[in-house]
């Protein structure tokens, strides 16, 4: 019989749960420690709210089974997903319960709780190998695939004195126009985050030792033709430029091509090797990209989902979900 | 074994291939309206001798049926069956469900396959022509008659003792995926992807290495897979018994056995077929979103089976340049191979000028180790077209 309370995570339970999340992930797994500041990024700011279960013992959390909440656009209806993250139980409770274990119960509670009652519409993310077996067999994971990535060497001389390509600006802070652009491209994707100024500048918010470089292309009535948002850090490689998240119309080649130049201008600057991206292969860029140097390689993220909705079950989602790295908590 | 009186669930015996046959033909007959334009592929260049194409019903029809209404190019005959199964040089895998009058209800079929994993010389089996015949006349469903068919397969053939199956796998469409996974209990392995190349950018070959047409491969195909199979964690067994069984006895012999030599040396293997693109929209004529795709019916060339070491480094411009040759022949100008992601061809091809694009397929399997989980053979399983019916 469980001796565990398990629960939504209410307010009461963040510092706790980040105690719990440092134990694990900082001080047993070499992850950087996260401060309140981070927690409160990840669980009371996000516009989408909050998706935690927590199992307590003696008012302390010992596991906890979350998602990132975004609003997406399925075929025109606005819905929500999940992008679980941050599942953990603490070690001296990993046995406490004969199979199929903490990690699972309250796994279950959380989908009881956000999926099953018809709040989100489906969840994903790219598990390591133990949580996607224990998913798998005990709470309905399923494979939608793994990532290929698009990458390309960078070459040409870093040289933070050339010019970056004319028509191309930096983007301060996202506006109404970011919404326009979506709303403009939404319709080649049956599913996607939205894009507005509201999430991007969340999802973008300034951290120490991160810098995301917003690129973007004007009409001249100013509004946004496409942008491009990269970040230089340590992904894949030691030194990669990573494009975070590309949003540009198909049918204006003439803007992809000044921002993809911007990228890989940035890319120089920073000394980076290699630029690299993701984009779901069913999507023209996958062949864009590679007529452009980029080449397609395997990686280690496996991306498993669990839908709620039986038409929008996960081989629709492999079909029509449209995701990049900045779907992802991993740049 | 018996599901009531009527249907009996057990293996494949000598004399069931004309029963097999008459359900398999009439549940593959092909339909007036086909998803996607494949009918143009059907009837148009390289139409596969016998194999089921994968076709799509639409989305939201799931399950076996959907799996055995794939129509193919022209009634399968005995001659093709017995090929494929009765002389394949690894044996025949097939329960069968059969009911009193001895008509075939359901079949589980799988290509038993020699392999090698880790070294060691095991059994794998490729999962082909699952059958589930609409004129059922029991009170039974048809899940549940496939389902029975899917366990005594399972419980028959696989497993980790000598001669069982340690590793079981197919692609096909998603309702194929769907069907492996909800009846069988399979998992995903990944998506299908092609490698595609131009011909007019095909490497030129190379000087040092000669190229020559074979009737049959011999000894030196073998040694040729040992050397290539050290690299690999599982791999089918692609000596002379199987690539002969696979592609020189081939009923029609649609293939093109080449050898390259340098120096009288065997470096390398391949071999080629005049086919067609598996998909031509962006996302794929198998996929979900076949009914928004656009099928060209293209012919292409397709490299079915690729067998050259790591250390032969002169042999695939030829080999890729003699293809290139037959595929111009063949009218077609584009060449197309699939290879395992982790595959150190999936690489190479991209430096030979090949782009990557996905096919729509689904690759499904299931692993009956005790210590590989089905997760690992999605990495490491090395794979060609020929693990497919594509090639």
């Amino acid at each position: 019989m469980s001796t565990y309370t398990i629960r939504e995570m209410q307010k009461d339970d963040d510092l706790s749960a980040l105690e719990a999340w440092n134990e694990v992930f900082a001080r047993a797994g070499g992850a950087a420690p996260r401060t309140t500041n981070d927690w409160g990024w990840a669980y009371e700011a996000n516009p989408a709210g909050r998706r935690a279960c927590v199992a307590l013992r003696e008012n302390r959390v010992v596991a906890l089974y979350a998602a990132r909440p975004v609003r997406v656009i399925v075929d025109g209806a606005e819905h929500t997903f999940g992008q679980i993250v941050d599942s953990l139980v603490l070690p001296d409770h990993r046995a406490g319960l004969r199979r199929p274990g903490l990690f699972v119960e309250v796994g279950r509670g959380f989908f009881d709780s956000f999926g099953a009652r018809g709040r989100d519409l489906a969840y994903f993310g790219w598990p390591v190998e133990a949580a996607w077996r224990a998913g798998e067999r005990f709470l309905s994971y399923g494979t939608l695939r793994q990532e290929i990535v698009l990458a390309r060497e960078v070459g040409g001389a870093p040289d933070a004195a050339s010019a970056a390509p004319r028509g191309v600006e930096r983007v301060e802070r996202f506006g109404d126009d970011a919404r326009a652009l979506y709303d403009r491209c939404r319709g080649a994707f049956g599913a996607s985050a939205i894009r507005d100024a509201r999430w991007l500048e969340w999802r973008l918010a300034p951290r120490p030792g991160v810098e995301y470089r917003r690129f973007g292309v004007r009409a001249a009535d100013g509004s946004l033709r496409g942008y491009a948002i990269q970040r230089s850090c340590a992904f894949l490689m030691e030194s990669s430029s990573v494009l975070v998240d590309w949003l540009v119309p198909h049918d204006d080649p003439e803007a992809a091509e000044l921002l993809l130049e911007a990228v890989l201008h940035q890319s120089r600057v920073d000394g980076c090797l290699v630029a690299c991206g993701l984009v779901p292969p069913w999507s023209p860029w996958f062949t864009w990209f590679q007529q452009r140097g980029f080449r397609a390689h395997p990686s280690h993220h496996v991306m498993s989902a669990r839908s709620f909705h039986a038409e929008y079950d996960l081989d629709w989602l492999r079909e029509h979900f449209w995701y990049q790295w900045i779907d992802s908590d991993l740049v | 074994m018996a599901l009531r009186e009527t249907i009996t669930i057990r293996p494949y015996q000598p004399g069931d291939e004309q029963a097999i046959l008459a359900t398999f033909n009439r549940v593959h007959a092909p339909k007036a309206v086909v998803v996607g334009g494949n009918q143009g592929v059907l009837q148009g260049f390289g139409a596969p001798q016998g194999f089921s194409v994968p076709t799509r019903t639409p989305a939201a029809a799931a399950g076996p049926r959907d799996v055995v209404e794939s129509p193919i190019a022209a009634p399968r005959q005995v001659e093709q069956w017995n090929w494929r199964f009765r002389d394949n040089p690894s044996g025949t895998r097939i329960v069968l469900a059969i009911d009193e009058g001895g008509e075939v209800l359901a079949q589980v079929a799988g290509l038993p396959l020699r392999a090698r994993l880790g070294g060691r010389n095991v059994m794998f089996c490729r999962w082909v022509d699952p059958l589930n015949a609409r004129s059922q006349r029991t009170n039974h469903t048809r899940r549940g008659l496939f389902t029975a068919c899917c366990e005594a397969f399972r419980d028959t053939y696989g497993g980790e003792g000598e001669g069982r199956h340690v590793f079981a796998y197919t692609s096909g469409s998603p309702a194929t995926a769907r069907a492996a996974r909800a009846y069988a209990g399979w998992n995903s392995l990944g998506e299908g992807y092609v490698h595609e190349l131009d011909v007019e950018a095909a490497p030129k070959g190379d000087y040092r290495v000669e190229v020559r047409e074979v009737e049959r491969f011999g000894p030196e195909a073998t040694e040729l897979f040992e050397r290539v199979a050290i690299e690999h964690d599982a791999i089918v067994t692609r000596d002379a018994a199987f690539l002969n069984w696979r592609f020189a006895d081939a009923p029609g012999r649609p293939y093109t056995l080449l050898v390259a030599r340098e120096r009288e040396h065997v470096v390398g293997l391949a071999v080629w077929r005049a086919g067609w693109s598996l998909d031509t929209g962006s996302r794929g004529l198998v996929g979900a979103s076949a009914s928004r795709s656009t099928s060209e019916g293209r012919g292409v060339g397709v490299i079915a089976e690729w067998l050259v070491p790591r250390d032969e480094p002169h042999a695939s411009s030829s080999l890729l340049a003699a293809m290139a040759e037959r595929t111009r022949a063949a009218a077609a100008d584009t060449m197309t191979a699939s290879f395992s992601p982790f595959s150190r061809e999936w690489t190479e091809f991209q430096d030979f000028g090949c782009r990557v694009r996905r096919t729509g397929e689904l690759w499904s399997g299931a692993s009956h180790s005790r210590t590989l989980p089905t997760r690992w053979f999605a990495r490491e399983l090395h794979r060609t077209t020929s693990d497919s019916d594509w090639a």
